[in-house]
């Protein structure tokens, strides 16, 4: 089990044009990404997303670009976790189990099965936030400003979705 | 290969007085002559001896009849037979045994091998597979004979049973065999085939049009895109052309020519940045902790939160392990048997080193996450401060060139014109071009690309059919190298079971000739009933029951001396049913015919039968026979078996 996209996330992206940025590649991972840091915040995740085959080959670690940010993305799992089962974040055994029900240290991503399986669930809802704010982006830059704005002056929609 | 039986016993069974034992000799006697009056159990030897051979399936009913009485519960039929190889070589001892269970009408065999380590008992019936392959019950009852249905084997013996006999004594049925393993491999195989179930020549040339079609698609799409890529690098070279000859005009203008020069400028650098900008704010995008304030405020909550809950814990399950394993416990005490079992137990409730490690180090970054560097929202501001300018930028060339044409540069209007559809062709081209060479499957999906727009798609298509063909190719290949195959093997079979039975046809005459002086007998055609003639007529349909007799021992021989196997011959009552005068030709002859035979006589078969062996050297006599009592005896040598046949038979 590993990252993926939903097909919808995936038609989405579908038409930006990223071979007019030179050095810079856009890469699945983004995507999932994006969506991903969407859904951890407003900490809800999509019952059963209609998911592509992973972008990452089988085994495979994060790609490098994103590497020095695991624990983070650890990190921001769990802490939506304890948001979204409102669990007493004081409790310490409780965190702890919780941690631990996330994360595996052998696993390629750090993840447990349970770890990478929320993690696409809240992509999943993350792309339906990000789906009703934009229209598909057709450039890099585009859906980036588009997506710094969302960032910038949606916090309060999206803190209304999770509540 | 040579077979012999050495013996044979039976504990509990209904042959003589229950328990027996009929010992043949060592090395046995080429002749045994085993006299058994009526009622003694000479047909429940024979049908023991033919099952043994045979592993036959008995029936409950057929168990329960061989039961010596109801006192008992179990029974034991055990047959010893000496076996040599095709190689030479000593022989080897063979024991085949049946275990009869009366209660429940079961039985089981089994075998006992010299040769074996242990000498163990092995379930079933183990014996050389050559020899086990031809004893199958209807070829075993041709030497373990009923001498009774002599006269009638001629009549009995149709075509079919003839030809079963040859076929599994000379092994015709491994031919058989082969062309159904043939035929099974050649199935299995093509139904494992994943793509197709083609087979036929028909399938053959289906596929090979699809090939031809999907390649024709491939080329049609591959001239496509060498025509648009070819009409998009004119269409560049025309806009860039077009781009030159505005610039040319833009210097015709005095002033405009400097204020086109700084746009351009401005173009050029605007574009540079947006560049740089871009890659900048994906570096940013990418670390949560500069991505959003909010979450880098998340992030250091977390790591509070776990700070202050002392998390990770700092003892791992793995010390508690260790403590276990130890003799004392670190302040000194020792650890007993139940203490250890609780330490190990518990231990569960702790983290294991390499997960409190991989919090720890979560903790700690998420402790130092703090953002230092330039913001994603900071990038993405520059760039869109960027984008705007470019907006800008391209507004203020737009307006420059209408201006141009608005001072009298007639060749602006039409230039502008073209540099505007230029762009829109290039565009499309740009769109049509992806559509056609995309191989990424999310593109391919949102563009509803099919193997008839699409390259990779095509190819890949292609591929497909390519396989596919192959494998019809290979399929039906595979079909008309089975149908020779097997074409081949009925040939070969036909060829020899003709021939075999020519040979055996030849054989049975040359005995005739032997035993049959007075007439020349002979047989005519083995096909159907064994057809015979003689010097008297061309077609002999009426012959003696000696004749017969003759017919179906030189037929029987005939067909066991060819063989590679030496076989015993064993029949129960051979003479029974013949005169005298066919007797004393009958059993002047037969005894020749084999290297063993066991013969189940009579006491009315003493007479111009049995009498003729009492001078034959190797021959062993036995004899059963019931006292005043109404126990049963058993009496070895020549001596006892002629009284009993003084005495007469009792029945």
């Amino acid at each position: 089990m590993s990252l993926r996209l939903t097909e919808d996330a995936a038609a989405f992206f579908s038409k930006i044009d990223s071979h007019r940025i030179k050095g810079v590649r856009f890469l699945d991972i983004d995507r999932f990404y994006a969506c991903l840091m969407l859904g951890l915040r407003t900490g809800q995740m999509a019952s059963e997303p209609n998911l592509m085959p992973s972008f990452l080959a089988a085994g495979a670690k994060y790609p490098e670009a994103f590497q020095a940010y695991d624990s983070y993305l650890l990190g921001l799992l769990v802490e939506a976790e304890i948001r979204r089962r409102k669990l007493d974040s004081n409790d310490r055994d409780l965190i702890e189990k919780e941690t631990v029900k996330l994360l595996d240290p052998h696993s390629p991503l750090g993840l447990s099965e349970d770890g990478v399986r929320f993690m696409n669930q809240y992509a999943a809802k993350g792309f339906e936030i990000l789906r009703d704010a934009m229209a598909s982006p057709r450039s890099v830059y585009d859906f980036l400003v588009a997506f710094a704005d969302l960032w910038r002056s949606d916090d309060d929609i999206v803190s209304g979705q999770a509540s | 290969m040579k077979i012999r039986i050495t013996d044979w016993r039976c504990e509990n069974l209904r042959i003589g007085e229950g328990t027996e034992s009929f010992e043949l000799g060592d090395p046995p006697a080429r002749w045994s002559l085993i006299q058994m009056p009526n009622g003694l159990g000479k047909t429940s030897t024979m049908t023991l001896i033919r099952a043994v051979l045979g592993g036959e399936e008995l029936s409950t009913e057929k168990v329960r009849g061989f039961r010596a009485n109801d006192d008992v519960d179990t029974g034991v039929f055990e047959l010893g037979l000496l076996i040599e190889g095709r190689r030479g070589g000593s022989p080897k001892n063979y024991r085949l045994t049946i275990n009869f269970d009366f209660k429940n009408g079961s039985y089981q065999y089994s075998t006992l091998r010299s040769e074996e380590r242990g000498g163990g008992r092995e379930l079933g019936l183990v014996l050389p597979p050559d020899l086990k392959h031809i004893l199958k019950s209807e070829f075993i009852r041709l030497f373990v004979f009923d001498g009774e249905l002599a006269r009638d084997i001629r009549r009995d013996l149709n075509k079919a049973a003839a030809d079963r006999a040859i076929r599994t004594l000379y092994q015709l049925d491994d031919i058989s065999a082969l062309q159904q393993r043939v035929s099974y491999a050649v199935t299995k195989r093509q139904e494992a085939l994943e793509r197709t179930s083609g087979k036929t020549k028909r399938g053959v040339s289906r596929h090979q049009k699809l090939v031809d079609g999907a390649k024709t698609q491939l080329t049609k799409l591959e001239n496509t895109l060498r025509k648009k890529s070819s009409s998009y690098s004119m269409l560049e070279e025309e806009r860039d052309k077009v781009g030159e000859d505005i610039a040319s005009h833009m210097a015709r203008n005095g002033n405009l020519e400097k204020r086109w020069k700084q746009l351009n400028d401005e173009a050029d650098d605007l574009a540079g940045d947006i560049q740089s900008l871009t890659g900048q704010a994906i570096q940013t995008f990418r670390n949560p902790a500069t991505l959003s304030s909010a979450i880098t405020a998340r992030l250091t909550a977390l790591g509070a939160t776990l700070t202050r809950a002392r998390l990770p814990k700092s003892v791992s399950s793995d010390f508690f392990g260790e403590v276990a394993d130890e003799g004392e416990c670190i302040c000194g005490r020792p650890i007993g048997s139940a203490e250890r079992v609780i330490l190990r137990e518990r231990k569960e409730q702790y983290l294991a080193q390499d997960q409190i490690s991989a919090i720890a180090t979560m903790k700690d970054r998420l402790n130092t996450s703090v953002a230092t560097e330039t913001s994603f929202l900071e990038s993405c501001e520059i760039l869109q401060e960027k984008l705007e300018a470019r907006q800008v930028n391209e507004t203020a060339m737009a307006r420059l060139k209408l201006e141009a044409e608005e001072r009298g540069d007639d060749d602006m209007r039409p230039l502008r014109k073209r540099e505007s559809e230029i762009k829109i062709e290039l565009a499309t081209l740009e769109k049509e071009i992806e559509h056609l060479q995309t191989a990424d499957p999310v593109k391919q999906r949102a563009h509803q690309c099919t193997e008839k727009t699409n390259i990779p798609l095509a190819r890949r298509y292609h591929e497909e059919c390519k396989a596919t063909l192959n494998e019809v190719k290979d399929s039906y290949r595979l079909s008309r190298q089975r149908d020779i195959l097997l074409d081949q093997l009925q040939r070969i079979e036909k060829i020899a079971l003709t021939d075999l039975r020519e040979v055996i046809r030849e054989e049975t005459n040359c005995r005739l000739e032997t035993l049959v002086q007075m007439e020349d007998l002979r047989v005519e055609r083995i096909d159907g009933v064994l057809e015979l003639s003689s010097n008297k007529t061309s077609r002999k349909d009426d012959v003696s029951e000696g004749q017969s007799l003759s017919v179906a021992y030189a037929f029987l021989t005939a067909l066991l001396s060819k063989a590679p196997f030496e076989l015993p011959f064993i029949v129960d009552s051979p003479a029974v049913s013949l005169d005298l005068d066919v007797r004393k030709e009958v059993s002047s002859v037969i005894p020749e015919l084999f290297d063993q035979m066991i013969l189940f006589v009579i006491s009315s078969e003493q007479a111009a039968f049995a009498e003729n062996f009492y001078e034959r050297e190797d021959t062993r006599f036995i004899t059963l026979r019931q006292t005043a009592n109404g126990c049963v005896e058993t009496r070895y040598g020549l001596e006892e078996f002629r009284r009993q046949s003084a005495d007469g038979e009792i029945t």
